[in-house]
Formats: structure tokens, C-alpha cells, sequence
């Protein structure tokens, strides 16, 4: 087991975003979170990667408690995420984002870099090297030199995975990987999601699309109003009728 | 107990000028996103337009106020539209309106000096009746100085919840975009708000100008204690404006009198940092 | 990568010629020019600072004028008062701005945008404030007079560098601190932490997501840049030997922004531009008596409605599609 939430609550206010919420997530699986509008989803990833603080309850990560963690703190334990508005740095090129992505191995600071040490010249080419292998593993070696404002959609959206793997994380939570996108660059995206599985990082990912999810998921977490519905296997959670009722059976009639 | 009595006094009649200038602040932030560094400027231009009418003129003190505060509306509609205007763009920046500013004080600052001289000019004796009470003396002027702040805030008030166009304000302050949507025309809702603003600033000016000299620094502090107000007051509220206003002039007033005459703004400004320290979008700001 | 290496060797050539042009200059220049050119260096290392935090960081610091200040104040407080010479003051007057620096970023910068930008302009106003009345140390609006000069840098084969006769000595001293602050900030900028200074510009909650603590990162762009500007500072004290409180306000920083937003923000090149630029206008407007600085404001508003992103940023933008073009019509013509 990787990660694991334990009764964990978030509330705005009087409102209560995420209700007594468990759930587990295990290494080098796809799981995927589902759940209508406003039932929580994206608030339980910034709970998770340190934007927001839980109200109470407790997250472990790789049997170390990160509760509370700053989220940059919570990316150095080894937690990448996306964002569900496609998120890059704006100025920089495909390439640059990349680089920065991988600042956080970086061993020198600011003073190995002015005095020119040779740790920071090893960081820097380490970052380089990395950042290249990375380009190649998310499909945007081509497009490596391109300002973002001359990117696609479906470009910002491999780079913002791209950004996060960076990282090195062991775990990764994406969220809506797949918005705004046609059906072909869709089932690219898709693709990409399932090498990373398989080079061993555990994918974490909120989606709407039910054919996605139902696609590429090992485990389904399906929650509504904060609170967990179902957890466990597609079949499994595709045939709780709860699930139906609140999330697939809307879909149906659509 | 007089002299607190007259330094509360007094800390209201200057509360009354803070909230005038810091309203006109706080709107144009809200509306525009614009620093406008340069308010203090126009304060005192107002200052030496109301000198200039009543000296040359010989015109009516209160005639004299309306008629300042109208040519300096359209003094800053024009400003507005030739300078903050086209320097909003794609490129812009949060700096740009502060450099925007920066180039205005120059030009006003300057202007200022070469048609009136660095000389400061003096309004004479204007509202000089006394009221004697518990020890305390207040001119006329200084009471009057309170009532027109109160019935200009109460005004406003009325203009922003009860007519149109005031409405379309209220709108585009809380969203742009879909007061655009609905029609209304946000780039003439910016021009009133920013003309309305300087007004208001020559109003303060204006009211202030038979208490003190009219002088090239006096808007400096204007400026500072206008964002000091509506950072406190959260930036683009009203109420936060006119409330600031009023605590300001009273910190300022009571910490002047009390604590170090010559100190006073390291108390001010001081206390400013500390609340912001343990809250970082000021006293009534959101989040 | 041919044209790259090109690029490479043109920057770096025209980065030498500068260099060989600055040394010389003494040689050919006025004593009017040299005075105000040492001047122009001292704006620049101010703007560079500012660049830092505002433009690289894109934190609206309004109080660099303090640090500036600092500098200033505690080097010449240091010379005058305790008559230790140029260098250790302008040790221990960096270190106390260090810490001063670290005790003000601290608190101001948990609040972001326009709050951060008023929290430090209150900062600046009440350094100034406290300068203008403690008399007693700063000698309050009379300002602070005969500050001594560097001391004399004896050579290796007989003779000595003379700072007290020698205008030129003072500038080399300037111009070799520029180069130094020009080296490290090119060096910081294009390094992982420059880039992360970048990142917080542009995306907080993403710079924070791929593990940068940011306010790490304002804390430590806040402080070198408050390094550097007490830098400049105490070169300012040493160099004209009088300072007033005017030089802590916070319209030095006003005056900073204004160089680095014309010369280029967030570029190397920008605020030594911006700085040289105007500098050398105003004092050319001089020329128009009492209408120059309103002359001097209406460029100002001017350059950043036409050229919003500075000279620099402009040339960077614009120029490889000029250059494109150019090498179109050479193909065409050929």
C-alpha cells in the first residue's frame, strides 16, 4: 500500500467538502476517483498534495504520516499532481517547464551556481539529461524549443504530466487528464497514462469520462457528497447500485 | 479628558479627509486594477484649484468646493483616458500603473510649481467661528469638515445602491466580465469611477485647505495613507474605506498626541505590518 | 547550433567590447560625464537589485529604498562615527542589511501582491521616518557630511591608487562592483534557483506542486536583492561622501522601478539600460530649466504605453522576427 487517507474530513466553513472519507491506494496501480460535480474530487487532491490542510484524519504515504505537509514538501516525498485547468508555466518554453520540473533533485543552491562549483554544473546537466528523457517518454521531443503560447491543448496537457513526472514522483495525481481534448489525442493521453503504470509509478486520477475510467482503472473509488460510495474493481463498482443511481444511471438516461 | 476629547475631535476631522481620499482609492482599485500612486497629486492640485478660485475669483467657499470638484472630475477623465487608459494592454503589468503614476507626479508635481510657485499659499479666514464645550474648542470649519464628508459618503451611497449607473458599478466591481455581458459599458463605468475618484480627492483637499497650507507635499502622505486604508479595509470595499478612513485618522491623531509626536507614522505604519503579518489580506479581507 | 554558437560569440564579444569601452572611458571622458556616468553605474547595481524581486520574482518590493539606505547610513555612520575604514564598514553595513533584510521579508512576505507591495512601502516609510529623527546618530535633514574616502590601495611596484584626488579611481571601484553584481545575477538567473524565481512569477500554487518552497524563494531573491541594493548604497555613501535621508525614501525605489520597467524587466540587460538611458536624459533636460522634469514625466508615461514590456524586452521580442525577415529578403534578392 502506498498511500492511505484515514477518516478524513475538510470543510469550508460550516460546509463539509470531504465527509469521513477512507480509502487506499496501491503500488503500481491505476485508481481512478469518480464522482459527480462538486462531490469532492478535487478537493480531496488538494488535501492530498498539501494545498488545503484536512480538518481532521490522518494521510500516509509509504507508511509515514504526511498530514498537514506543505505541499512542496508532500512533492518531495515523492507526490507529483496536475492541475483540472491544464497548468505549465506560462513563459517559459516546453522545455524549460521540464527543467524546473526536476529543479527539486537539484543538490547545489544559489551559491553553487554563482560561484560555478561542480555540483551545480552536475545538477544542471543532471536536469538537462533528465528533462530529455522525459520530452521522449511524454511525446514532445519535437516541440521541445516552443514557446507555450504556440502549444495545443493536447500539447499543455502531456507537458503538465510531463511537469509532474519530472519530479520523479512515486505517485502521481492527475486531475482530468483527459478534458479538452479530441477523441484521438484522447486515446494518446491514455496510452501515456498506462506507461507510466508501467515504468512503475503509481497513477492516482480524477475523470468524468466514464470510458476512460472504465478503460484503464484497475480500482474505482466512487464518492458523492465527500462521502466514499464504492470502492474496488471496475466491475465491482460499475455494478453497485449506488454508484448507478448517483453517477452511471444520470449518464444513462443522458 | 479635554485633550482626549480634543484629540478624538480632531482624529475624526482628519479621519473625514482619509475616508474621502481612501474611497476614491479603493474604487478605482476595484473597477480598474489601477495603483493610482499619483492620487495624491491630484489631491493636491484640487488644493490649489479651490485657492485659486476663491482668491481670484472671490467666489463663495461652498460654490468654490462644487466647482472644483467638477473641473477636477474632468481633469481626471482626461488623465484617465490619456495616460492608464492606452498603457493597459497585453503587455501591461501591475507595475505599469504604477509607473504610469510615477510619470503623472512628475508632470503634476512640476506643473504645479512652475504656475504657482514653490511659495505655500494660505486660504485665510474662512469658517473661523468657535465652539466652547467641556473645555474643548472646535471652529466651525472643522465641524463642517465632518458633515460634508457624512452627507457626501451618504450620497454616494444612494448614487452606488440607487441609480443606474451606480448600479453598473456595483456590477462591474464584482464582475467585469459579465457586467460587459449584461451591456454595460465598463470602459465609460472606468472613466466616471476614475473621474469620481479625483473628485472626491479635491473634495478632501478642498474641505481641508482653511485648516492648513496649500503646499507641493501636501498630497504626499495623502497617497500612503490612502493604501495604508484600503489595504486595511480590504482593497475595493467601501465600507473598508470610510471605516479605515476614520480609525487611520484617529490612530494617527491619538499616537501623534500620546505616544511620539515625532514617531507617530513608525506607530502607523508599524501597526500595518503587524496586521498584516497575522493576516495577510487585511482586517476585512477575504480568505 | 552553428547559429547558436553564433549568437553565443556575438553576446560574449559585445559583452567584451563594453567592458574595454568602460575601462577606457575614463581616458577620453569629461569630468562633468565621468561623474555622472559613475553615477549611472551605482543606479544600475539599484536596479538590478529591484529586478530581482519585481521582475524575476514578481514580487512588488516598494522597499528597496531601506536597504539602499541601509547601506548608505551604515557604511558612512560606520567611517564617520567609529572611523573604521571603507572595507570593514562595508562588511559589517551588508551584514546588518542581510539581517535586516531577513527580519523584514519574514513578515511581509506572507501577504502577496498589492498588500506586499504597501506592507514594504510602510516598511520603507518608517526607516525613513526614523532616520529623519533620530538625529542624534543620523544627524536627521541635515544629512550625514564628510564621510571619508577609500582609503589609498597601495600598487605592487611603488605608488598607490588614490581615491581621494582621483575621479577615475572611484569610478574603476564602481564600475568593477557592476561587473561583479552583473556576473553573479547573470549567473543566478540562468541557474535552477533563478529559474524557480521565474516559476513563483508565474504559477505559485504550481511552483509549490513540483516541490520549490516558495517562500523560500521570495525570502531568498527579497534578501539578495536587498544585498545588493545596500551594496550600491554604500558605494553611493563612499563616492559623494554626503548623504540626506532622501536616499532611504521610497522614491529611490520609485526611481528603480522606473529604470528597470523602461530599460526591461526581467532581463539581464534591462535595468542597466534603463538606467544609463535615463539618467543621461534627464540630466541632457536639464537643458530646459524648470520644464525638464515635466518634460522628463511625460516620457516616462510615454515609454510605457508604446513600449509596455521596456527597450529590452521589445528588442528580444521583436528582433529574431526582424532578423527573419531580413534573411528573407537577402534569399529573395540573391
Amino acid at each position: 500500500m502506498l498511500l492511505k487517507v484515514d477518516n478524513l474530513v475538510k470543510s469550508f466553513g460550516g460546509l463539509v467538502a470531504i465527509d469521513a472519507l477512507d480509502l487506499q491506494v496501491n503500488k503500481g496501480e491505476i485508481f481512478s476517483i469518480i464522482g459527480p460535480n462538486g462531490a469532492g474530487k478535487t478537493t480531496l487532491f488538494n488535501v492530498i498534495s498539501g494545498k488545503y490542510r484536512p480538518s481532521s484524519g490522518k494521510i500516509t504515504f509509504e507508511g509515514k504520516d504526511i498530514t498537514g505537509l506543505k505541499p512542496y514538501n508532500i512533492a518531495r516525498r515523492g507526490i507529483a499532481r496536475t492541475f483540472q485547468v491544464t497548468a505549465v508555466f506560462s513563459q517559459f518554453t516546453v522545455f524549460e517547464n521540464i527543467v524546473i520540473g526536476h529543479q527539486l533533485h537539484a543538490k547545489s543552491g544559489m551559491f553553487g551556481a554563482v560561484f560555478g562549483t561542480g555540483q551545480a554544473h552536475k545538477d544542471a546537466r543532471e536536469s538537462r539529461e533528465k528533462s530529455e528523457k522525459i520530452l521522449e517518454f511524454t511525446g514532445l521531443t519535437d516541440i521541445s524549443d516552443k514557446p507555450i503560447a504556440n502549444t495545443t491543448q493536447e500539447e499543455r496537457k502531456r507537458l503538465s504530466i510531463g511537469l509532474a513526472l519530472a519530479t520523479d514522483p512515486k505517485l502521481i495525481l492527475l486531475d482530468e487528464p483527459v478534458s479538452g481534448v479530441n477523441m484521438q489525442e484522447m486515446d494518446g493521453i491514455i496510452d501515456l497514462i498506462r506507461k507510466i503504470r508501467d515504468a512503475g509509478i503509481t497513477v492516482c486520477l480524477i475523470e468524468h469520462k466514464m470510458r476512460v475510467v472504465m478503460g484503464i482503472s484497475d480500482r474505482i473509488l466512487a464518492i458523492n457528497y465527500g462521502k466514499k460510495i464504492a470502492e474496488g474493481t471496475v466491475k465491482e463498482v460499475s455494478s453497485n447500485q449506488q454508484v448507478i443511481d448517483a453517477y452511471l444511471g444520470v449518464k444513462d438516461a443522458a | 479628558m479635554s485633550m482626549l476629547l480634543q484629540t478624538t475631535i480632531n482624529g475624526i476631522v482628519i479621519g473625514s479627509a482619509f475616508s474621502l481620499v481612501a474611497l476614491g482609492l479603493t474604487m478605482i482599485w476595484g473597477i480598474m486594477h489601477i495603483s493610482n500612486f499619483a492620487h495624491g497629486s491630484f489631491y493636491m492640485i484640487g488644493g490649489y484649484v479651490i485657492w485659486t478660485i476663491i482668491t481670484l475669483l472671490g467666489v463663495d467657499f461652498w460654490l468654490a468646493i462644487l466647482i472644483t470638484a467638477v473641473v477636477m472630475a474632468i481633469f481626471g477623465a482626461i488623465v484617465e483616458r490619456l495616460t492608464f487608459r492606452p498603457a493597459e494592454g497585453p503587455f501591461s503589468t501591475p507595475l505599469s500603473s504604477l509607473i504610469v503614476s510615477i510619470g503623472l507626479i512628475m508632470i503634476f508635481n512640476n506643473s504645479v510649481l512652475a504656475i504657482w510657485g514653490a511659495r505655500p499659499e494660505t486660504l485665510g479666514a474662512i469658517n473661523i467661528q468657535e465652539f466652547h464645550f467641556l473645555n474643548v474648542t472646535v471652529t466651525l470649519q472643522r465641524v463642517l469638515i465632518v458633515v460634508a464628508a457624512v452627507i457626501l459618503i451618504a450620497l454616494l451611497q444612494f448614487f452606488l445602491k440607487r441609480t443606474t449607473l451606480g448600479m453598473s458599478i456595483e456590477a462591474t466591481a464584482q464582475n467585469a466580465e459579465s457586467a460587459r455581458l449584461m451591456g454595460i459599458n465598463t470602459s465609460r463605468v472606468g472613466s466616471i469611477v476614475f473621474a469620481m475618484g479625483v473628485s472626491l480627492a479635491a473634495i478632501a483637499a478642498g474641505l481641508m485647505a482653511p485648516l492648513t497650507n496649500i503646499n507641493i507635499g501636501m498630497g504626499d502622505h495623502m497617497t500612503t495613507y490612502g493604501f495604508v486604508i484600503i489595504i486595511l479595509g480590504g482593497m475595493g470595499s467601501i465600507p473598508g474605506a470610510i471605516i479605515g478612513g476614520f480609525i487611520l485618522g484617529l490612530i494617527s491623531s491619538l499616537s501623534a498626541t500620546y505616544l511620539t509626536a515625532n514617531y507617530y507614522e513608525v506607530i502607523v505604519f508599524g501597526v500595518l505590518i503587524l496586521i498584516l503579518a497575522i493576516k495577510p489580506t487585511g482586517l476585512f479581507g477575504a480568505k | 547550433m552553428e547559429n547558436l554558437l553564433k549568437l553565443y560569440t556575438t553576446k560574449h564579444l559585445l559583452f567584451a567590447l563594453l567592458i574595454v569601452a568602460a575601462l577606457v572611458f575614463p581616458l577620453v571622458a569629461s569630468t562633468y560625464t565621468l561623474r555622472i556616468i559613475t553615477m549611472c553605474c551605482i543606479w544600475s547595481m539599484l536596479a538590478i537589485a529591484l529586478n530581482l524581486i519585481v521582475g524575476y520574482t514578481g514580487q512588488g518590493n516598494l522597499g528597496l529604498g531601506a536597504f539602499f539606505g541601509m547601506g548608505a547610513y551604515t557604511t558612512g555612520l560606520l567611517m564617520v562615527k567609529l572611523g573604521l575604514n571603507f572595507w570593514l564598514a562595508l562588511i559589517i553595513a551588508l551584514a546588518l542589511t542581510v539581517i535586516l533584510a531577513v527580519l523584514i521579508g519574514l513578515p511581509t512576505l506572507r501577504t502577496k501582491g498589492a498588500y506586499f507591495a504597501i506592507a514594504t512601502l510602510c516598511f520603507n516609510i518608517i526607516f525613513t521616518t526614523v532616520v529623519i529623527q533620530w538625529d542624534a546618530l543620523t544627524k536627521g535633514q541635515t544629512g550625514l557630511m564628510n564621510i571619508p574616502n577609500v582609503p589609498a590601495i597601495p600598487l605592487p611596484f611603488g605608488g598607490q591608487i588614490d581615491f581621494h584626488e582621483s575621479l577615475a579611481a572611484n569610478y574603476y571601484l564602481v564600475l568593477i562592483f557592476l561587473i561583479l553584481t552583473i556576473v553573479v545575477i547573470y549567473r543566478i538567473v540562468n541557474s535552477l534557483t533563478g529559474k524557480s524565481f521565474l516559476a513563483v512569477r508565474q504559477d505559485e500554487d504550481l511552483a509549490e506542486a513540483i516541490g520549490i518552497n516558495t517562500f523560500r524563494a521570495k525570502l531568498l531573491s527579497f534578501t539578495v536583492s536587498a544585498f545588493i541594493a545596500g551594496l550600491a548604497g554604500g558605494l553611493y555613501a563612499v563616492y559623494l561622501g554626503f548623504i540626506a535621508p532622501a536616499i532611504t525614501s521610497y522614491g529611490i525605489t520609485f526611481t528603480a522601478i522606473l529604470y528597470v520597467v523602461v530599460g526591461g524587466a526581467a532581463t539581464v540587460a534591462g535595468p542597466i539600460v534603463g538606467s544609463f538611458l535615463l539618467t543621461v536624459i534627464g540630466e541632457q533636460l536639464t537643458a530646459f530649466g524648470t520644464l525638464h522634469l515635466i518634460i522628463y514625466g511625460v516620457l516616462v508615461v510615454l515609454s510605457i504605453i508604446y513600449l509596455p514590456m521596456g527597450l529590452v524586452g521589445a528588442y528580444q521580442m521583436f528582433w529574431p522576427q526582424i532578423w527573419q525577415k531580413m534573411k528573407r529578403g537577402k534569399v529573395h534578392a540573391a
